[in-house]
Order: C-alpha cells, then sequence, then structure tokens
C-alpha cells in the first residue's frame, strides 16, 4: 500500500500533465490554422507580417506545423508510453526547418550559407518555432528523466514483491 | 490516456484534429478578420459627420483632428494619411501656405502650397516628401486642390497611446485661403509592412586578390516592405580603399535576384566597403568588411 501512495502521484502528474500538454498544444495548433486561414484569404500585403515567405507559402508552412502539432498531440493523447525519442526528432526537424529553408535557399542563389537556427524567430506570425523547441526541450527532457524515475521506484516495488 | 480501444481513441483524435482543421481555417477565410490586435485602418472623423476644415485661416492657424489612440509598445508600422482639400482665393496675390501635422510634439507630413496667378492661367504647385514615394511634386490649373498625403510616423509621434492630432497652417500673410478640410478617407493605419525595401546579402570570396586586380562581391537582393521596390538603385559609396564602381540598377524587385559587383582595391591593408540601395524614397547602406588581400 506504501508503494502505491508513493506511485500515485507520479501517475497522476503523468496522466494530467500530458492532458495539459495535449491542450496547450490543441490550442498552439488552432492558433496556426487561424493565422493560416487568414493568410490563405488573401489579405493587403501591408498586413502580413514581414517575412522573406510569401502570404501562401507562410500560411502552407502554418497549415504543415499545425498538422504536425496535432499528429504529436494525437500520438501523446492515444499512447500510453508515447515515443518520446520519435517526438523529439519530429520537434527538432520542425524547429529547424525554417533556418535550413533560409540556408538552403540562400546556397542556391549566393554559393554561400550562413545558418543559425535561433536567427529571425519573429518572421513567422504565431510562435511557431518557439513552440517547437518547447516541444524539443520537453521531449528530451522526458525522454532523459524517466528512465531514472522509473530506476528509483524499481527497488521499494522489488523490496514489496520479496516481502 | 482514456478508456476506449485504441485505434478508436486514434481515428476519434484524427477525425477531431480534422474538423478542427476545416472549422479554423474556413472561419478565418471567409471571415477574413485579422488575428492580432489593432492592425487596420483608422478614420479621423465618422463618415456621418461633417468633415474637419479651417474657413478663411489666419495667417498661423490649428485645426485639432481629434484624439487618436494608438496601442502601447505596439510594433506595427504606423502611417498617417491625410486627405485635404484647399481652395485658395482666385484673386489672391502669389504667397505660399505650409500645412504640417503635429502630435507629441512631433510631425510626419509637411506639404507646401505656393499660389501663382497668371492673366492666361493660375496655377497651384505643390510639393511633399514621404517616405513610400520620396519627393513629390506636382501642378494644378486652378485655384483647388484635392491631395493625398502620407507617410509613416517618427517615434515619438507614437510614443503617446492617447494624444491630440493637430494640423498646423502657415501663410504668407497675402495670400487669401478660403478653405483648408479634411476628407473622408484620412486617418491613421496600423500595418506591419513598411515601405518597399530590399533585404541586402553579400557574399564576400575567402581568397581575395592583390590590389589592382577585380574583386567580384556576390550580392542577393530580395525584396521586403508593402510594395514591390521600384527605381532600385545600389551603389558603391566613395572609399580610399577601393575603386567605385558604376551602380547597379533595376526597374523592380518582385522575387530574390542575384548581382556581381566588381571592385578594384587599391591597399592590401583591411578595409570597408559600403552598399548602399535606394527603392522609392527609402533606403539603406551596408557595410561590407574586406579582409587583407594577398600579396602578388
Amino acid at each position: 500500500m506504501r508503494v502505491q501512495e508513493r506511485l500515485r502521484p507520479a501517475t497522476s502528474w503523468n496522466r494530467y500533465g500530458r492532458l495539459l500538454l495535449v491542450l496547450a498544444t490543441l490550442l498552439w495548433a488552432t492558433g496556426q490554422l487561424t493565422w493560416a486561414g487568414w493568410l490563405l484569404s488573401q489579405p493587403p500585403r501591408a498586413f502580413v507580417p514581414e517575412s522573406p515567405l510569401s502570404a501562401t507559402e507562410l500560411a502552407l508552412w502554418l497549415l504543415a506545423s499545425a498538422f504536425l502539432g496535432m499528429c504529436a498531440a494525437t500520438l501523446v493523447a492515444t499512447n500510453s508510453s508515447p515515443p518520446w525519442a520519435a517526438l523529439s526528432l519530429l520537434a527538432a526537424v520542425a524547429w529547424l526547418a525554417f533556418p535550413l529553408r533560409l540556408a538552403i535557399e540562400e546556397w542556391l542563389l549566393l554559393g554561400t550559407v550562413s545558418f543559425d537556427p535561433f536567427v529571425e524567430l519573429a518572421e513567422l506570425p504565431w510562435p511557431v518555432r518557439e513552440g517547437w523547441l518547447a516541444w524539443l526541450i520537453l521531449c528530451l527532457l522526458v525522454e532523459f528523466v524517466r528512465p531514472r524515475r522509473s530506476q528509483n521506484s524499481a527497488a521499494p516495488r522489488r523490496r514489496a514483491n520479496a516481502g | 490516456m482514456f478508456a476506449t480501444p485504441r485505434r478508436l481513441r486514434s481515428v476519434t483524435a484524427l477525425v477531431a484534429s480534422a474538423m478542427l482543421v476545416l472549422f479554423s481555417v474556413a472561419l478565418q477565410t471567409v471571415t477574413g478578420s485579422e488575428p492580432g490586435a489593432g492592425i487596420g485602418f483608422r478614420p479621423l472623423a465618422p463618415a456621418s459627420t461633417a468633415p474637419l476644415s479651417l474657413n478663411n485661416p489666419a495667417p498661423e492657424a490649428t485645426l485639432d483632428l481629434g484624439p487618436v489612440s494608438l496601442p502601447r509598445g505596439a510594433e506595427p508600422v504606423v502611417t498617417l494619411v491625410l486627405s485635404l482639400r484647399i481652395e485658395l482665393d482666385p484673386t489672391s496675390p502669389p504667397g505660399t501656405l505650409a500645412l504640417w501635422d503635429e502630435r507629441g510634439g512631433s510631425s510626419a507630413i509637411l506639404l507646401r502650397v505656393r499660389w501663382k496667378p497668371h492673366p492666361s492661367g493660375s496655377l497651384v504647385e505643390w510639393d511633399t516628401l514621404d517616405l513610400f514615394e520620396g519627393a513629390r511634386r506636382g501642378q494644378v490649373l486652378d485655384h483647388r486642390l484635392e491631395l493625398t498625403v502620407r507617410n509613416i510616423v517618427p517615434d515619438d509621434w507614437r510614443r503617446p497611446s492617447t494624444a491630440p492630432l493637430r494640423l498646423h497652417l502657415s501663410r504668407d500673410p497675402a495670400l487669401r485661403v478660403r478653405q483648408v478640410a479634411i476628407l473622408a478617407g484620412s486617418g491613421v493605419e496600423l500595418a506591419r509592412r513598411g515601405p518597399a525595401s530590399i533585404a541586402l546579402q553579400v557574399a564576400v570570396p575567402r581568397q581575395l586578390p592583390p590590389p589592382g586586380e577585380p574583386l567580384t562581391l556576390r550580392l542577393l537582393l530580395a525584396p521586403r516592405g508593402r510594395a514591390v521596390p521600384q527605381h532600385v538603385r545600389l551603389e558603391v559609396l566613395p572609399s580610399p580603399c577601393v575603386e567605385t564602381p558604376s551602380p547597379l540598377a533595376w526597374d523592380r524587385i518582385e522575387r530574390p535576384v542575384v548581382a556581381s559587383l566588381s571592385l578594384v582595391r587599391r591597399e592590401l591593408g583591411p578595409c570597408t566597403v559600403s552598399l548602399s540601395w535606394t527603392a522609392g524614397g527609402h533606403g539603406d547602406t551596408v557595410n561590407v568588411s574586406l579582409p587583407v588581400a594577398r600579396e602578388r
């Protein structure tokens, strides 16, 4: 009984923490979809955020990011043990995609590359890259912190079984 | 997370996501409402009210255009748009009239009007300057002038969140002005993009040739701002360490373009070259540092 009491808060954190993550991700994805819809309505160029991307490409970028975000939320919501390593890889790709796209365009046109993963965060109208960076940090934390927690909880369980 | 079979949960989540996508995108595309707060055009006066005007103004006069409310700490580009009708007395002697706005002790627009009466046809000349089109001037063969002027406001103008906007008028005492009216269409626009501009990137070769031999810089010019940059001109500002090449020019830049610029260095040592671009009434300068060149 003592072992179960110890484990309960961790299980509860896991359950409600994941629920919170899923809801926050869906809210974030909804913001991206809202922006994508507005950009697809051909707004005046003066009101479109300053960006190297056209309004249509910005909209497609946001749609793709929102879709990926919802896939990640679905994986977390429907799996008892989500693939955190794969999700961290997905988040890393999504986070680096925008500076990579700029670097590839620069290389194709200018023949030289300057790649800075933290540059030009403000050029997407919604915190898309910041959101993916948060996802990346969260997934890496869960991936690296979780094994230690299971090792710690394994000792009392073995003792309980032995008793 | 939920007590249902895994496949059903996945399908439910996917259907819910698809509905969310369809609803959000469709709603925003159909309504076209702007997601960020405050962006858009704010007219100075409601269309139903009579136009703001000064009738037979004194040589120094002021017209109160009412308070202008701007969001605090706003990033957007604030543009003042004034649509004016100026009516002079056709029997007035020649003279000059100046009009400018004022908010928070700062001004965005200055319009000068000159009245040149002549027996064969009187003339109104006007000129102004803005960041969108640079210097503008024109002539009207009439004693009435209708004109829309706009400019991006300076930082001091936009700093107070709520402050009155005034139109100041100054005229030669001899010049007789019948009316200065603010027409519908005047207001303040809060936008995300400024005037047409260029993002300039410069690639310098790793191995620099010795002085006297040509050095080629590769340039990438990408359009920015609310409009397509037109009449783009790129030149190297005079520098003691390079020979000034002839400037490059484009009618308009709709997509990123690549250009090469040949320079001839005069010295071996480190050198800074200033590249200046202009597009309409807007421009900027980019400094490029050239490292020490090879010796022969």
